[in-house]
């Protein structure tokens, strides 16, 4: 009876938990939703509760367009969990990763609505410590804790960086505290940096909080911590959390930092074009679905660069302010878009990883006839994280190549030579993402099932299919308002000195003197209607259709086995990339045959993660060759330990005198 | 009703009125093109209508669905007929209005996009290895064949310092050429070198020599066709007509978006007319050109797709240099 | 190239203008075999035997040659008394009905047209599917040959396809041994309806020179509905061409209009 009641109360736990969180971020996407709108604040809001705010907090335009992702997605996520956490065994218990993950939506809040530097930073280490407990959740495999390990490291090392950038930004102060850490005072400050300092303050920014944000070649912790984590932290650390990580950078470098250079809108261009191409190319090579869609996040970030360092560069060529606003808007919109579709796709995943317990693409198959709503789902995902019309991922991708084109327009020299390189890139990634969601949807969702599992998937319960069809929708409704979305980013650029020049006459076409018309909301009327009216026509044949074995050529059935594989199907690319992926395959007689006649073979083939070879191996093998140098130099005692400890400190002071 | 509503509806109208035509035209623009490709080769070749007894005779026959397929077999014919004939109601073709807006044309390449992601899905549906296959090939030439498509189209807009509107593109055009007195800007270097550029990436969207060969019979061999395998009867007729129709969109763009030579800029019926029988002549003269190219060159084995599209691309960023300097 | 393409617009076209003209084939091709039942009476049993497919037979004290069996080899010209079979060089030689093919000297009824809602529905595009039961690769080459530019099957709206499912019908070729059996009764079940089956030489009709052997099931009719049988070893591409516009009604109706446009 005991039990019992334990099992109730803990599920009463749950569910309470989640409709609480439903609330709160019902109230933190309103108080976003009326900051980009312009509106008075409503009575309760994330940082304020009627007049009184919460010292060293607020929300502005840009903390408001990702506080409004947080909403849009940290909804259906409440509502996705408790039948997750109900059905999984080992790991955190409910109750406590419930517990654990208002704390976590919380910390996001605290980092996206601080006006204080310090306030940021507690916030965003809390952030990490909070996402890093939820990345273990589910279980202490060897490859989970070395996943969350890198996390933290990387994290650790990247808010270093930050941090120091922060603070070289307050060293203007004469004194330290509380309020000269304040926003409003290190933007006084950073009007004074010299151009060398401001260069330092910027690429350390960037680099340092762009390790958050998942940017090349900063991005090997997101691979290996979204697989390892449940998925609905999954959806939370791509949706929003790797946001932050572009909003802090924005935040320091474009914000604290201004007047920024025209050279740094530059580098972001670049660090956007090679984020998304790496992003996207690393993710066709992808069998797990969850380290695809992680590659992919690390695509999106790129995307989301490029818009926001065009907006930089393009805000300080004459005659160009609204493209410079679209491309920034662009860029901000694709945040939240990203965030949705990104959450939907890893909602899905779960889903299917609930039910077969396998993440390999090859072992996938025919689910779509099985679990119809999460498939349709994961569909609708991937036509809009693919950019197809008239969904959210479209209207964000078409508004930023539209901006590039315009940009080649534009009287400075850089911009107009790049200009090419930028359209071609992003079409490209856009091509390759497209061709990378065929093989995601297709090769799990459709066809035979590879395996045993995959024959015996069921559809899952009804508030993660729920939590999934919201995000589809979302995603339906993003696109065909996102004439309305844009003008409303459009406003995040405020707080960045790139004024929002965007303004369009109808919340559905998007049009403009120096912008291209479309209107996602005709596209999707025409392509339903005429759809519907084909349907319609043609439903006598599709009811009398004759079902046959698929064409074999004449073989005797169809197998499982002859369907294409995922890595199959991606071969073409492989190869025309082989410079970079360098694959290689091995071939040889599986085990237990005998040498001549060989019935079974084993291949394997592999690519060669060259981040990983070529950076990170030699530079973690230098900091262990330091490390055992130092160990055998340093640790004989404690006391020489304190000694050398007191000497650096010393130092320290006698520098700052 | 306030006369841009009223505008707007006569916009609608006109390109629904357009995508009807385009969409009916296609197979003879097909026709055509195998009829030129015939008499190069001495032989008659299939009549100039085959293409619509084809599909009306599909529309006859009986559907089959293969066993593995999901609601996505099905979907896939209707949602791509629907994209191509929405594309062709917005591409360039014989009318530019400023007040139509008609939309621009990165926006006609990402609905052809959205149908083409359709139709390789449904080449994984039916669990075949041919259609595996189809549909792997016909990423890959997407991949490589979208990067051009934009560059070319980004390179007229940059060029006329427009947008990529059709309205934009048609009538910068039209205003260059009065301008300087002379037709001659329509026959820059950067708009024949980006034409050039697109009309490579024509050749493989619509899967034709060297990229692919539309008349091959070969499974091993296809590209496109690949993927359909699986279908017959009216979804058949439907995926058929749906790439006609592409192809059509796509050679539309060359004719009367690179070259908007006698684009309609009024509604007068005698103008229409006018533009009308260019845009017929201008069409006649792209398939007439496709069918030189498929006599003269050899489907190139897939693996060296990317190095045409490779050259298209360089043809293109050519283009791009070649609009500054002259 | 420019002047490869400008010699063969000088050349012109070089399609047969078959059927508007009858074609101008060898007189040596062995074609229609006669039977002249009066050159029997002095007993034409004794050169029966020499037929390598049985194809010729006495019946109620009648001369018969079975076409759907007949390799065209010419031996019972020389065996038979003279006159008896006669090979004429006419090369129209397909039939709708099994039946039919078996010659007792009366006129070889000839294929007519398909009928109806078959005829309405393929009478102008006629796509098929090749299948090779077993076949020797003669047929399937003077079906090959087909679509090279003096036949042109093109501009009759028919097309060999890859998938039957794209298909109207199947083209069979070959004995159909046991290995293909399978893969025949398939492929016509991948065919949507309408459709039909035509079989293409000696072989598809009756098993041709393996008849009754034990691995070959004896051409298409065993295993499917057949609609037209077009005899030879191998027929002449001609006779094959013939016996298609037949089937779609191309054939008596010799309108110009219709046949090349």
């Amino acid at each position: 009876m005991s039990a019992l009641l334990r099992r109730a109360w803990a599920r009463g736990a749950v569910v309470s938990s989640a409709i609480l969180q439903v609330i709160a971020l019902a109230v933190a996407g309103t108080d976003g939703a009326f900051c980009l709108a312009g509106y008075d604040a409503p009575p309760i809001g994330i940082a304020h509760v009627g007049a009184t705010r919460i010292p060293g907090m607020g929300l502005d335009p840009l903390g408001a367009v990702v506080a409004f992702a947080l909403a849009l997605i940290g909804i259906p996520i409440a509502i996705y969990t408790p039948a997750y956490l109900a059905g999984r065994h080992g790991g955190l218990s409910g109750p406590v990763q419930q517990a654990l993950l208002p704390l976590l939506l919380g910390t996001i809040l605290a980092v996206v609505t601080a006006q204080n530097a310090l306030v940021l930073l507690v916030g965003w280490e809390l952030m990490t410590a909070f996402a890093t407990f939820l990345v273990l959740a589910d279980g202490h495999q060897d490859e989970v804790r070395r996943a969350a390990i890198l996390y933290v490291v990387m994290s650790h090392v990247g808010t270093l960086l930050g941090m120091v950038a922060v603070l070289i930004i307050a060293s203007g102060s004469p004194v330290l505290s509380f309020d000269s850490l304040d926003f409003e005072s290190l933007r006084i400050l950073g009007r004074d940096m010299g151009a060398g300092t401001r260069a330092a303050v910027l690429v350390l920014a960037l680099v340092g909080f762009g390790t958050k944000a998942g940017i090349v070649p900063l991005h090997v912790w997101l691979p290996e911590a979204h697989p390892a984590a449940p998925s609905h932290i999954s959806a939370l650390l791509s949706g929003v959390i790797v946001k932050c990580g572009i909003y802090v950078v924005a935040r320091v470098a474009l914000d604290l930092a201004r007047p920024v250079p025209f050279w740094f809108g530059i580098v972001l261009l670049g660090v956007g074009l090679s984020s998304a191409l790496l992003g996207v190319l690393y993710a066709l090579m992808e069998h797990d679905l969850k380290r695809l869609l992680a590659f992919h996040t690390v695509e999106n970030v790129g995307i989301i660069f490029m818009g926001i360092g065009l907006g930089v560069a393009l805000s300080q060529t004459r005659g160009l302010e609204s493209v410079a606003s679209l491309a920034l808007a662009a860029g901000l919109f694709h945040i939240i878009n990203h965030a949705v579709f990104k959450a939907l796709l890893f909602l899905c995943a779960g889903s299917v990883h609930a039910t077969i317990h396998d993440r390999n693409l090859e072992e996938m198959g025919g689910l779509l006839r099985k679990m119809p709503w999460t498939g349709t789902c994961f569909l609708v995902g991937a036509l809009a994280i693919s950019g197809m019309p008239p969904l959210n991922g479209f209207a964000s991708e078409w508004s930023l190549l539209q901006a590039l084109i315009a940009s080649a327009q534009s009287s400075e020299g850089w911009i107009r030579r790049l200009a090419p390189l930028l359209v071609a890139g992003l079409a490209l990634t856009g091509a390759l993402a497209a061709a990378c969601f065929v093989k995601a949807f297709g090769i799990p969702f459709l066809g035979l099932p590879r395996s045993e599992h995959a024959r015996h998937a069921r559809e899952v319960s009804l508030g993660p299919r729920a939590a999934q069809a919201l995000l589809a929708l979302a995603c339906f409704v993003l696109g065909v308002l996102s004439p309305l979305a844009l003008m409303l980013c459009a406003r995040g650029g405020e707080p960045l000195g790139i004024l929002p020049y965007l303004t369009f006459d109808s919340p559905f076409i998007i049009s403009g003197s120096k912008i291209a018309t479309t209107s996602p909301f005709v596209l999707a009327a025409a392509v339903t209607a005429i759809s519907l009216a084909v349907a319609i026509a043609t439903r006598g044949s599709r009811a009398r259709a004759r079902v046959a074995e698929p064409w074999v050529c004449g073989l005797e059935r169809v197998q499982p086995r002859m369907q294409y594989t995922a890595s199959a199907f991606t071969k073409a690319i492989r190869l025309v990339f082989r410079n970079l992926f360098r694959p290689s395959r091995e071939v040889e007689p599986a085990e237990g045959t005998p040498p001549y006649y060989v019935r079974r073979w084993r291949t394997q083939g592999m690519i060669l993660p060259v981040f990983e070879r070529y950076l990170y191996d030699p530079l973690v093998s230098a900091v262990r060759r330091i490390a055992a140098l130092m160990d055998g130099w340093a640790s004989p005692s404690t006391e020489v330990g304190l000694f050398l400890t007191l000497v650096a400190f010393c130092v320290a002071l006698w520098w700052a005198l | 009703m306030s006369d841009s509503t009223l505008e707007s509806v006569r916009g609608a109208l006109i390109a629904a009125l357009q995508g009807i035509v385009l969409v009916a035209l296609a197979p003879l623009l097909n026709g055509l093109i195998r009829k030129v490709k015939a008499r190069l080769q001495r032989r008659i070749g299939p009549p100039l209508l085959q293409h619509y007894r084809d599909v009306a005779k599909l529309f006859r026959k009986e559907s089959i669905r293969p066993s593995p397929a999901s609601w996505i077999f099905d979907a896939a014919p209707i949602v791509s007929f629907a994209t191509a004939s929405v594309a062709a109601a917005l591409t360039p073709a014989i009318c530019a209005l400023p007040a139509t807006g008609q939309g621009d044309v990165v926006t006609v390449i990402y609905l052809l996009a959205l149908g083409r992601f359709f139709v390789i899905l449904a080449g994984l549906d039916a669990a075949s290895s041919f259609g595996g296959l189809g549909s792997s090939r016909d990423a890959a030439v997407s991949v490589f064949a979208e990067p051009v498509a934009m560059l070319s189209l980004a390179v007229v807009a940059a060029a006329l310092r427009t947008t990529t509107d059709v309205s934009g593109i048609s009538l910068a055009s039209t205003d260059a050429a009065v301008a300087s007195g002379t037709s001659l800007g329509l026959l820059a270097p950067w708009r024949l070198l980006a034409a050039l550029a697109f009309f490579i990436v024509v050749l493989a969207e619509c899967a034709r020599v060297p990229f692919d060969n539309p008349a091959t019979h070969l499974e091993l061999t296809m590209v496109h066709e690949a993927m359909l395998l699986e279908y017959s009867g009216p979804s058949l007729a439907l995926v058929t007509l749906a790439s006609l129709a592409k192809q059509l969109v796509l050679l539309s763009i060359v004719a009367s978006g690179f070259f908007p030579v006698g684009v309609a800029t009024s509604l007068q019926p005698a103008a229409l007319l006018v533009a009308g029988a260019v845009f017929v002549a201008k069409l006649a003269g792209l398939a007439v050109l496709i069918a030189i190219v498929e006599s003269a060159i050899a489907k190139v084995r897939f693996l060296r797709v990317p190095d045409y599209l490779g050259v298209a691309f360089g043809i293109a960023l050519l283009a791009y240099v070649a609009r500054e300097a002259f | 190239m420019l002047k490869v393409f400008l010699e063969r617009l000088r050349q012109g076209y070089r399609t047969s203008a078959y059927p508007l003209e009858e074609p101008k084939l060898p007189d040596r091709l062995r074609g229609l075999p006669v039977i002249d039942q009066a050159k029997c009476a002095s007993g034409c049993e004794a050169g029966i035997e020499s037929c390598p497919t049985s194809a010729l037979g006495m019946k109620d004290g009648k001369l018969e040659l079975d076409l759907g069996r007949c390799l065209f080899c010419g031996e019972c010209e020389r065996t038979l008394p003279d006159g008896a079979v006669r090979f004429t060089p006419d090369h129209k030689l397909s039939a709708r009905r099994r039946e039919d093919l078996v010659l007792r000297g009366q006129e070889l009824a000839l294929a007519g047209a398909l009928e109806g809602e078959m005829h309405r529905v393929l009478g102008r595009s006629l796509k098929l599917r090749q299948v090779s039961a077993g076949g020797c690769n003669a047929c399937e080459a003077d079906v090959n040959v087909l679509t090279t530019i003096v036949f042109d099957l093109g501009r009759f709206g028919i097309q060999i396809v890859a998938s039957p499912r794209h298909a109207d019908g199947i083209l069979v070729t070959g004995p159909v041994t046991e290995n293909m059996k399978l893969a025949l009764e398939k492929t016509y079940a991948a065919v949507p309806s309408p459709k039909v089956v035509i079989a293409v030489g000696a072989c598809a009709i009756s098993g041709g020179p393996y008849i009754g052997h034990p691995e070959v099931h004896g051409g298409a009719p065993s295993v499917v509905p057949v609609d037209l049988f077009i005899p030879g070893c191998p027929p002449h591409p001609m006779t094959i061409l013939d016996g298609l516009l037949r089937l779609m009604g191309k054939i008596e109706r010799k309108r110009a209009a219709e046949v090349v446009e």
